[in-house]
């Protein structure tokens, strides 16, 4: 990708997260089109995964309180530190397997059961986000995103590969579709939708469905064959069609958005922006790279998903996503970190100290790009804060030693705000093995989902307010 | 004994397989008469289940092998019902030579068998294990729902539309099962993919409405009328779109889907669109539709007994199976006619398509994703230790290994020629690679190999870079790799927390080689039981570094490629490696077999399919073992062609 290519984007970017400054207007307590409260933008949830565990001894801060000195994987949190907690001792038992350790811990992450010993994959339930996105899901175009940059890989000792890959699942045995190219990924947020700041003060409008448009029409002849089609078909596979009858309803969902996007809460074209203007006129050729749409350099792959889902957030496009930096059991090498070896093969570390190295690399280099988005985010004004502080983001892993394979004590970060709700820098420890299930149900009841147990939950987490 | 198919001659059934119920019930038949479980008036009988066989898997197998403590990945305890046995014959399989070698219960293990004992479940479950009997064992498995793959979306809108967009490439990763992706069970559909869909129907129809404008007179796939003034608009339209819907739900098109998609027609037309807009809407309408994107096949509610499946159906098994893409005029025609349930006709179009340049989707497909040829994309190589692995090498290799197998398909070559051939298909680039004289040129061309240091898959390197870490040779992921995708036998997951090699303390600092440092690894009884499987294969494949470079010298020291097999057969480099495996190959047959089955029916294999497993191998031993003979008894197959309602 040639250079200045790629600082027209940045800066385009920039000049995006510019353009959603708004003066908050602070009303009354009332529901909204959007839900939530007036004036007050909701919170939006976010799961981000690193695979084949962390390089413990570089990543546990060494006092619990307040955070000072940040250990070494750590270290570019300093300047969002404010916005984080560092959470010990959490445990996912669920992530154990048999005699496979990776596939469950990928699979079962979210979902806080143990996933089924087969070629055909069954986590046991719902994942964290995706119960979170059937209640969240309802206001936005899109009912969530699940995101990641490296396809899977063929599972190994009778498990299915699907677990390794996927980490948010629909439900017991559909995983949500992983999209993995930028390019794909912005045209189907932004295509037929310019890009907009939301105006949470605006009121419910009636989402009046324009019904000649032809473009409806379509999907009520596609559906109405699909139900004629189900009456000649076995009971399972009318069920299948049943998730595609769903697919075809969120396509509608869509398409009735759009059309009553006039007086719904999107207000001002994002392409109206000076900045934006300034660069090229179409956002989407701009904001992509040529070719497949796939970066060639792992970091610029990364940082343009996150660009993306930082847009798609801000837009309130969609509330809910899930990160993956790379598939469970990942074997991704790293050259330009100095990381050469399979990511896999180092986790295997044997207790060398170069290995301990290279992982240490890893970790933080997948830090740094985390972090690289939390402090975009906290550039972008929103209500009376940040974008910032109305995420709810939980950065971990499955696993905490790559060579142990051990679910407890495992690594996990909590950023953002959640409408200012957590006190963050700071470092809490837990009591061993608390259930990372516990972590979840606070979320869920951050971002007004009420749900008191959750998977191998035994209550509420304490201690983040 | 194999099984043969109960064919008939005309093009109606006459002879239908035994009902599936049925089939189980002749599963129980041939389990009572010959392993005496549970059967009446033999309950004396050392080999009956209940009385005495599961009591001592219990307490030899079970306690370490069950659901909660599955050693090994192994959960046997869940088999409490012979029937069982046979549905999970893999398992079993390994459990039998198992006990059969000594090798378990472990030597640690305080409840060991008495040679009696042992002897007992050896036979019961090599009686068992044979006890299938296909004459009576028609079943053809649950029934299988497909949606495209992103392969097979991207082939279908090319075979419909000539377009070649590539479109599915940025769709989401299709989930892989069984090592392949085009599994029915888990290709699950989320909404994200519907919506995918939708904007590359959007995409398609529009770049076919842009074509018909630039070149209206110019004959057109989608256009295959034109409105002139004797054949008005609407009729044009109708018969556009019959025309498209009948290609792309890969069978006729009923009368009321046509009128259905001509309201579209007329909405647009009302709303003062044009004629190409208004056929485009139904384009959509077609390519969103389920019975494109799905490989449906009907339901027969009435019938509790396995039915063929209807002609279309069978030309789409068909052209999914060796093209990954629709079927073409000839088969539909065939289909049309009933004719293609023939199985003389059947036979012939599978040898007819197997030659077709679209088999290369096969290779590519089935071969890339058995042989893990498809990671090369992704992988890395560590160019600072490597800088002669050039772009045009990396291209080369991934050339040798597809044209040496679109060979084996094109030429009728036997199945051995993965393992050990004399010839493969080099260019000047990978010639000078491999430091073989003579070639020059960029084309890839077959080429005679003297030298059998190379020939065959395991010698290509392609296969010995991806069994590779970035900068280094990997012994037991090669070891596991030959153990796993050619013998078909995968050593169980290493235990965590493994120590370092290195820190076993038996050195005095002097650098080790890698054998030395495996020797270590064997050492250690934990390690041991499966490197002693795994790491003698990967050595003997020690004279090819990371990027496939042969190389006599390893960390100062002469390589030494020998090694010595479980069973004692010993020997010394890849060439005589290569021979041993050879000498393997009923396991390698067996092992093709098996993953054909599964990615020709989409799913995992159940009891019966060991029937077309026997059948395939057998059909390959009658003709010299070549690969082309499985391919032909596989879409012959009972549960190729029949299909049953689900349970």
């Amino acid at each position: 990708m040639p250079g200045s290519q790629r600082v027209s984007r940045r800066t385009l970017l920039k000049g995006l997260g510019a353009a959603v400054s708004l003066p908050w207007l602070e009303i009354m307590s009332r529901t909204t089109a959007l839900g939530g409260v007036v004036g007050q933008p909701p919170v939006r949830l976010g799961y981000f995964y690193v695979p084949n565990g962390i390089h413990m001894a570089h990543w546990r801060p060494e006092a619990e309180g307040a955070l000072s000195e940040l250990p070494v994987i750590l270290k570019s949190l300093e300047p969002v530190k404010q916005n984080v907690l560092v959470l010990s001792n959490l445990a996912a038992d669920h992530c154990k397997g048999n005699g496979a350790a990776h596939e469950p811990s990928g699979g079962g992450f979210l979902v806080g059961k143990r996933c089924k010993h087969s070629e055909i994959p069954e986590v046991g339930g719902v994942s964290v986000d995706q119960l979170a996105a059937r209640d969240l899901g309802l206001r936005t175009p899109v009912e969530s995103l699940s995101l990641g940059i490296d396809p899977g890989h063929r599972g190994d000792h009778g498990y299915s590969g699907t677990y390794m890959s996927h980490i948010s699942w629909r439900n017991k045995t559909t995983p949500t579709a992983l999209e993995l190219n930028p390019r794909q990924l912005f045209d189907r947020l932004f295509r037929d939708r310019p890009l907009r700041r939301p105006d949470w003060n605006a009121q419910a409008a009636s989402p009046a469905r324009s019904s000649d448009s032809i473009e409806a029409s379509i999907l009520d002849v596609v559906q109405e064959e699909t139900r004629a089609l189900q009456r000649k078909l076995g009971y399972s596979d009318r069920r299948r069609l049943e998730d595609y009858l769903d697919g075809l309803r969120s396509v509608e969902k869509r398409i009735e958005l759009a059309s009553s996007d006039s007086h719904s809460h999107h207000q001002e074209d994002f392409r109206k922006d000076p900045h934006a203007q300034a660069d090229d006129p179409d956002l989407a050729r701009v904001i992509i790279p040529d070719g497949k749409g796939i970066p060639s350099v792992y970091a610029d792959h990364v940082n343009l998903m996150l660009d993306i889902l930082t847009l798609a957030f801000q837009t309130d496009t969609t509330r809910v996503a899930t990160f993956m930096f790379s598939y469970e059991k990942s074997g991704r090498s790293y050259p330009q970190i100095e990381a050469p070896g399979s990511h896999h093969s180092t986790s295997h570390h044997g207790g060398k100290a170069e290995n301990h190295q290279q992982l240490s690399n890893i970790n933080s280099h997948h830090m740094e790009l985390f972090s690289r988005m939390l402090q975009r985010m906290a550039r972008i004004p929103e209500g009376e804060g940040t974008l910032l502080d109305n995420v709810l983001f939980c950065y971990g892993s499955g696993m905490s030693d790559g060579n142990k394979h051990n679910h407890d004590d495992l690594p996990i970060v909590l950023a953002g705000g959640a409408g200012r709700t957590l006190k963050g820098g700071r470092h809490i420890k837990y009591t061993s093995k608390t259930p990372i299930c516990n972590l979840y149900v606070d979320m869920l009841a951050r971002v007004g989902v009420d749900c008191k147990q959750f998977g191998d939950s035994t209550a509420r987490l304490d201690r983040l307010s | 004994m194999f099984c043969r198919l109960p064919y008939s001659t005309g093009v109606s059934m006459t002879r239908q397989p035994a009902g599936w119920l049925a089939v189980l019930c002749a599963l129980c038949v041939a389990l009572n008469s010959q392993s005496a479980w549970a059967q009446p008036g033999r309950d004396k009988d050392p080999l009956s289940w209940d009385r005495n066989i599961h009591k001592l898997m219990h307490r030899n197998c079970f306690y370490c092998h069950n659901a909660s403590n599955a050693k090994g990945g192994l959960n046997l305890a869940q088999d409490d019902d012979p029937r069982l046995i046979l549905e999970h014959r893999q398992a079993w399989e390994t459990a039998l030579d198992m006990l059969e070698g000594g090798e378990m219960p472990p030597g640690k293990a305080k409840q060991q068998p008495s040679d009696e004992e042992r002897d007992l479940m050896v036979r019961f479950l090599k009686e068992t294990l044979n006890s299938l009997d296909c004459e009576a064992l028609q079943d053809p498995g649950p029934p299988v729902l497909r949606r495209l793959n992103r392969t097979e979306y991207d082939l279908s809108v090319l075979d419909l539309t000539g377009l070649d967009l590539k479109l599915a490439e940025g769709f989401p990763p299709d989930p892989s099962s069984f090592g392949f992706d085009n599994i029915g069970e888990a290709l699950t559909l989320s909404p994200t993919q519907v919506e995918n869909y939708h904007n590359a129907a959007g995409e398609i129809v529009l770049r076919l409405q842009q074509q018909e404008q630039a070149h209206p007179r110019e004959p057109s796939r989608i256009f295959v009328a034109r409105p002139d003034k004797s054949h008005p608009e609407r009729e044009v339209a109708q018969t556009v779109i019959t025309r498209f819907a009948t290609r792309a739900f890969r069978r006729p098109a009923t009368p009321e889907t046509i009128d259905r998609l001509m309201t579209l027609y007329d909405r647009s037309r009302k709303k003062s669109e044009s004629h190409e807009q208004a056929i485009g809407h139904m384009l959509t309408a077609v390519l969103i539709s389920p019975q494109f994107l799905i490989r449906l096949e009907r339901n027969n509610p009435d019938s509790t007994e396995p039915y063929l499946i209807d002609d279309y159906e069978l030309a789409s098994r068909l052209s999914y199976f060796l093209w990954s893409a629709p079927p073409d005029d000839i088969l539909l025609k065939l289909a049309s006619q009933k004719k293609l349930q023939d199985p003389a006709t059947l036979a012939a179009q599978a040898r007819r398509m197997l030659k077709d340049r679209r088999s290369r989707a096969f290779v590519q497909n089935f071969f890339g994703q058995w042989f893990g040829l498809q990671e090369l994309e992704t992988r890395t190589t560590d160019l600072k230790i490597f800088p002669e692995f050039t772009p045009a090498v990396q291209t080369a290799i991934q050339q040798e290994a597809t044209e040496f197998l679109q060979g084996i398909l094109r030429d009728d070559r036997p199945c051995s020629d993965l393992i050990d051939a004399d010839y493969s298909y080099l260019n000047e680039t990978l010639a000078k690679f491999y430091g073989i004289p003579g070639v020059q040129g960029a084309q890839m061309r077959r080429v005679a190999l003297k030298d059998r240091r190379r020939g065959g898959l395991l010698t290509m390197a392609a296969v010995l870079t991806l069994t590779s870490d970035p900068g280094r040779t990997n012994v037991p992921r090669r070891g596991n790799y030959i153990a796993d995708r050619i013998l078909g036998a995968p050593p169980p997951p290493p235990p965590p927390d493994i120590p370092a090699l290195e820190e076993s303390k038996s050195d005095k600092g002097k650098q080790l080689t890698v054998r030395e440092l495996l020797d270590l690894h064997r050492r250690n009884p934990e390690c041991a039981s499966c490197h002693a499987k795994i790491d003698p294969l990967g050595l003997g494949l020690e004279n090819y570094n990371a990027i496939g470079h042969w190389r006599d010298i390893e960390a100062g020291q002469p390589v030494n490629a020998s090694g010595e097999l479980i069973d004692g057969s010993k020997f010394n480099g890849p060439v005589e490696l290569k021979q041993l495996l050879l000498k393997q190959e009923s396991a390698f047959t067996r092992s093709i077999a098996r993953n054909l089955l599964i990615y020709a029916y989409g799913r995992g294999l159940h009891a019966a399919d060991e029937c077309a497993i026997r059948d395939a191998i057998a059909a390959a031993e009658a003709k010299d073992g070549q690969f082309n003979e499985m391919i032909v008894s596989v879409v012959q197959s009972v549960p190729f062609r029949y299909r049953r309602n689900a349970d």
